[in-house]
């Protein structure tokens, strides 16, 4: 029994982290336990997630996207501009989602094609995307037009919880489901643990790598819809440091920078961790400054935390 | 001989860059362009971002990575303002052994804490402008000595002050990266750990103290750029990481290690300088300006890539005994 | 090698291509560095500058430090590079601002400050100040609460910017200004930056109505977008109507909500005249006019009220 403990927590350190976070929330707060703070935290990281869910996936192959943050800003400009010319509810929604893709696409030609860093290409297409978006709204705030739109990010499940997070928690537990019980989720992880590999064991890298980039456009360009529904309007730089938001809550729940390593459900938890600290922060009202040296501190322990477990998961 | 400099300079896609920007600028803006105090403004605008983009070569060579030297940057230029009541030169060195601290905690939380450079730095990152909005209160600090503001804003003839400081750091630091026992080391880390550690290389060691420069480069910038304000902002070092990073790739580091060249981030840097400095002569609107320098460093980056996957199927090529 | 001689040349093709004619001749050169570009605020300036630049056949060009005072510095010496008849800067920073303003001024180039005065010690080197300023813009939304809550104790909440911002830290001190005078008890219970973004300031305003169920007055949000973010919050967490919102700038959407009476108001900021303002004053120092040292755009304190006479001004 002890040593199932012991062997969940030298797994799951991020999980003890959330536990305690929770716990000490519960203690030291009276509004932290209930439902309704509970409910906003989850609406709040609703959007970080989706897109989080896109990256956790590119990184379990190894690679990473640093666009994302304006592919959210230029999908919700699309969406929104769509709607301003007189499109239907649907066609704006599709025309934002297919932004994201295009992106994606463009992020997965490059890189593929040249073989090219995708760090550096990604902070490229992310620059040029922005400056689209720059030239599309000339930097004003642009309103959504379809009321109905709005419910995609403000509206509740009969009254209870938001339609936005459920997407994002479906997206999550599908996803994790693809990748482990199919061939083609089980091929992500060969291709991030070792392309060569995953290449001469008849697994097309490359095409599946595409695939992973579209998807990720994908996930950032549905986020961007859901933050503009949420808002009701967008502006040119919308997402802006969500790139590294996405980064850091795949890392806090377990997925590896290296590739091979990780799944969208540690990515919830991930996810969770940081809400929770920032719900816990303001409520406890810290100072920004002090939010930012004690957000840096927790990041430090958990990731040292799984570096230092690593070994011990190794040796067992 | 000159067919050999020709040679070496098509060898380098950054000198190509370099050569064409001055190029295209020289006939489109030629009056503005190269006169003298153009030349002086973009010299000492480069001189700011060498440092930074030298300290993540340092680390790209070693394999790693440096995101928090933006916060740390704006972290030392507070302390040289904010410690200058008491001693300007005082001041000057907190805030570079600042700088070599926090590069100290970057390397001991990637060696002994095994974490991926890339994840502690952005957590020392977040941590150190935690540290410096604390310190600084949120507020702008003015600096008290005027005579400090030579070495930022100064110049010595026609040359501006920083760029010459900055060129003895870079040429320092070519010097430590290639002639050194200690250098070639951080090569050969950077290209293949597990050997360099059957070579009887000390990893761990080694990669702390690239941190430590760069955390001191970083730092460097900062208080240069506090001289050159004769003020420091909480908004000092917002975006410059990376660029920073796009310059040193773009001089020939790689995000996989064992390559970068204390010339070529230097040349990377002014390139970037020039663009700027180019599409402000000519007045090309601010939205199309970020959309410009995206498209080369995307452009810069792919061509690298390409060159380089070539090259390395040519040596195997020529392993096998075979001409191309 | 060929490969490289090609790219020289795909480089120098390139290049070429996206070098856009540079701008028409005209009687003077204007230059002007902003704060960040990417602001709706700027949008309406340059639009205010644009028109009046017609008029007078000026020649003006932009520069965008997205908000970094070291490229601001920067982007002033190329202004004196390329020997503009007059340099406007919006300061990203005050104090940071006076070594480069102070080079122009050696170099002969008069200096206009817009939206954003430097620090009193670099006062010496510019023409004027044109524009609102960000104090005043604090010290009408003050009153606004003051004439709302009289001296009743009532307890605010500060939605900020960027931690530090110039614009943040005096929209709040032009506020307290105006209690102070008024000899209002307002306590101000928590002031948090949401980094002038809409989506930041619901998360962060949700957040504190879980903290403070119940006690909240008012919410001085530094920004339009910012404070109809927070009134998303108030109304999702079913507060409505209990808390009065206030913002600054006077976008369309903040005037709406005024109307509605979801918001109760806003410090309505002329940008496009601001923008007017300096190209004539640039004009004016150009021809070698005497002209104002402080030339300041009307700050329009708009309530429920009022909304009707102003609402086609907000932008």
């Amino acid at each position: 029994m002890l040593q199932t403990v012991g062997k969940f927590i030298i797994n799951y350190p991020s999980i003890i982290i959330l536990v305690f976070l929770i716990s000490l929330g519960a203690f030291i707060s009276p509004v932290f336990f209930t439902s309704r703070n509970f409910v906003n935290i989850l609406w709040s990281v609703s959007v970080l997630g989706i897109i989080a869910v896109g990256q956790t996936v590119l990184l379990i192959t190894g690679n990473f996207d640093m666009s994302v943050a304006y592919i959210v800003g230029l999908s919700g400009i699309t969406t929104v501009m769509l709607q301003i010319n007189g499109a239907n509810l649907i066609t704006s929604v599709a025309g934002g989602l297919a932004a994201g893709v295009i992106i994606g696409f463009l992020n997965g030609l490059i890189i593929i094609r040249t073989n090219a860093n995708a760090f550096l290409v990604t902070l490229g297409t992310s620059a040029l995307v922005y400056s689209i978006n720059l030239i599309l709204t000339q930097s004003k705030t642009w309103y959504a037009q379809i009321d109905a739109f709005l419910i995609l990010g403000r509206g509740k499940f009969y009254g209870t919880i938001h339609y936005s997070v459920i997407i994002f928690l479906t997206m999550a537990i599908f996803v994790q489901i693809i990748l482990r019980r199919t061939i083609f989720g089980r091929s992500l992880y060969i291709i991030g643990h070792n392309p060569k590999a995953a290449k001469y064991s008849g697994i097309q890298v490359n095409r599946l790598k595409f695939g992973v980039y579209l998807f990720c456009g994908f996930c950032a360009g549905l986020a961007g819809l859901v933050m503009t529904a949420r808002t009701g309007s967008t502006v040119a730089n919308a997402g802006v440091g969500l790139e590294f938001d996405s980064l850091i809550v795949s890392v806090l729940g377990g997925t590896s920078l290296f590739g091979g390593k990780g799944g969208t459900i540690r990515t919830i938890i991930g996810i969770l961790i940081l809400g929770v600290i920032s719900n816990l922060l303001i409520l406890l009202n810290i100072q920004y400054e002090a939010q930012q040296i004690a957000k840096g501190v927790v990041f430090l322990t958990v990731v040292c935390a799984d570096g230092i477990l690593e070994k011990k998961r190794r040796s067992s | 001989m000159i067919r050999k400099i020709f040679h070496f300079i098509l060898q380098q896609n950054i000198i190509i860059l370099f050569l064409s920007l001055f190029i295209v600028f020289g006939i489109f803006k030629g009056d503005l362009f190269l006169n003298g105090i153009n030349l002086h403004n973009i010299a000492r605008q480069i001189s700011f971002d060498i440092p930074l983009a030298l300290a993540l070569t340092t680390v790209l060579i070693v394999g790693g990575i440096d995101l928090s030297i933006g916060s740390v940057l704006s972290m030392s230029a507070a302390l040289t303002m904010g410690i200058q009541p008491t001693g300007t030169y005082f001041a000057v060195l907190i805030a570079l052994l600042f700088g070599i601290l926090i590069g100290f905690l970057n390397g001991i939380l990637i060696t002994k804490g095994k974490v991926v450079p890339f994840i502690t730095t952005l957590g020392t990152m977040t941590l150190v402008k935690g540290i410096m909005l604390t310190y600084t209160k949120q507020l702008s600090i003015a600096g008290k000595d005027e005579s400090f503001t030579f070495w930022g804003d100064g110049s010595i003839g026609v040359v501006p002050t920083p760029i010459i400081v900055v060129l003895i750091v870079a040429l320092i630091l070519y010097i430590v990266l290639k002639y050194t026992k200690f250098g070639r080391n951080l090569y050969a880390i950077g290209g293949n750990p597990e050997s360099a550690y059957i070579a009887g290389i000390d990893v761990e060691k080694n990669k702390v103290f690239a941190f430590m420069i760069s955390g001191f480069l970083a730092a460097l910038s900062g208080v240069l750029l506090a001289s050159r304000l004769n003020s420091s902002t909480t908004q000092l070092g917002l975006d410059s990481t990376n660029w920073a990073i796009a310059a040193a790739i773009m001089g020939g580091a790689s995000m996989a290690g064992g390559r970068g060249k204390v010339f070529g981030t230097v040349i990377g840097v002014a390139s970037l300088g020039i663009l700027i400095n180019g599409m402000n002569l000519i007045g090309v609107f601010t939205y199309y300006q970020i959309g410009i320098r995206a498209l080369i460093l995307i452009i810069v980056v792919a061509v690298d890539a390409v060159t380089a996957t070539r090259i390395r199927e040519n040596l195997q090529l020529q392993a096998y005994g075979k001409r191309d | 090698m060929k490969k490289n001689l090609l790219f020289l040349l795909f480089c120098l093709a390139f290049m070429a291509l996206v070098m856009p004619v540079s701008a028409e001749e005209g009687t003077f050169d204007i230059c002007v560095v902003h704060n960040s570009a990417d602001h709706p605020s700027i949008t309406a300036i340059v639009q205010g500058m644009n028109d009046e630049a017609a008029i007078f056949g000026a020649n003006v060009t932009y520069f965008d430090p997205a908000a970094d005072p070291q490229k601001q510095a920067s982007m002033i010496e190329d202004c004196i590079a390329r020997q503009a008849d007059v340099i406007v800067v919006n300061c990203v920073d005050p104090t940071a601002a006076v070594a480069p303003i102070k080079k122009a001024f050696e170099a002969g180039i008069p200096v206009l400050t817009q939206n954003a005065d430097v620090a009193p010690e670099g006062k010496e080197f510019t023409y004027a100040f044109v524009g609102s300023q960000s104090i005043d813009q604090g010290y009408a939304v003050g009153k606004m609460m003051v004439e709302k809550f009289g001296d009743k104790e009532a307890k605010v909440v500060i939605i900020g910017g960027n931690p530090g911002q110039t614009d943040y830290v005096n929209r709040v001190a032009g506020a307290e200004m105006a209690w102070a005078e008024a000899n209002a008890p307002y306590e101000i219970i928590s002031d948090q930056p949401a980094g002038w973004s809409k989506d930041k300031a619901l998360t962060l305003m949700t957040d504190l109505l879980t903290r403070f169920p119940t006690g909240i007055d008012m919410v001085y949000a530094v920004d339009d977008p910012m404070a109809i973010g927070v009134i998303e919050a108030i109304k999702a967490a079913g507060y409505e109507g209990e808390i009065a919102v206030y913002g600054t700038n006077g976008n369309v959407d903040a005037c709406e909500a005024i109307k509605n009476g979801d918001m109760a108001g806003t410090a309505l900021q002329m940008s496009y005249l601001v923008g007017v303002y300096a190209v004539r004053a640039a004009y004016d120092i150009n021809q070698g006019r005497l002209i104002s040292e402080e030339i300041l755009a009307p700050t329009a304190p708009i309530t429920i009220d009022n909304i009707d006479e102003w609402s086609d001004m907000c932008w």
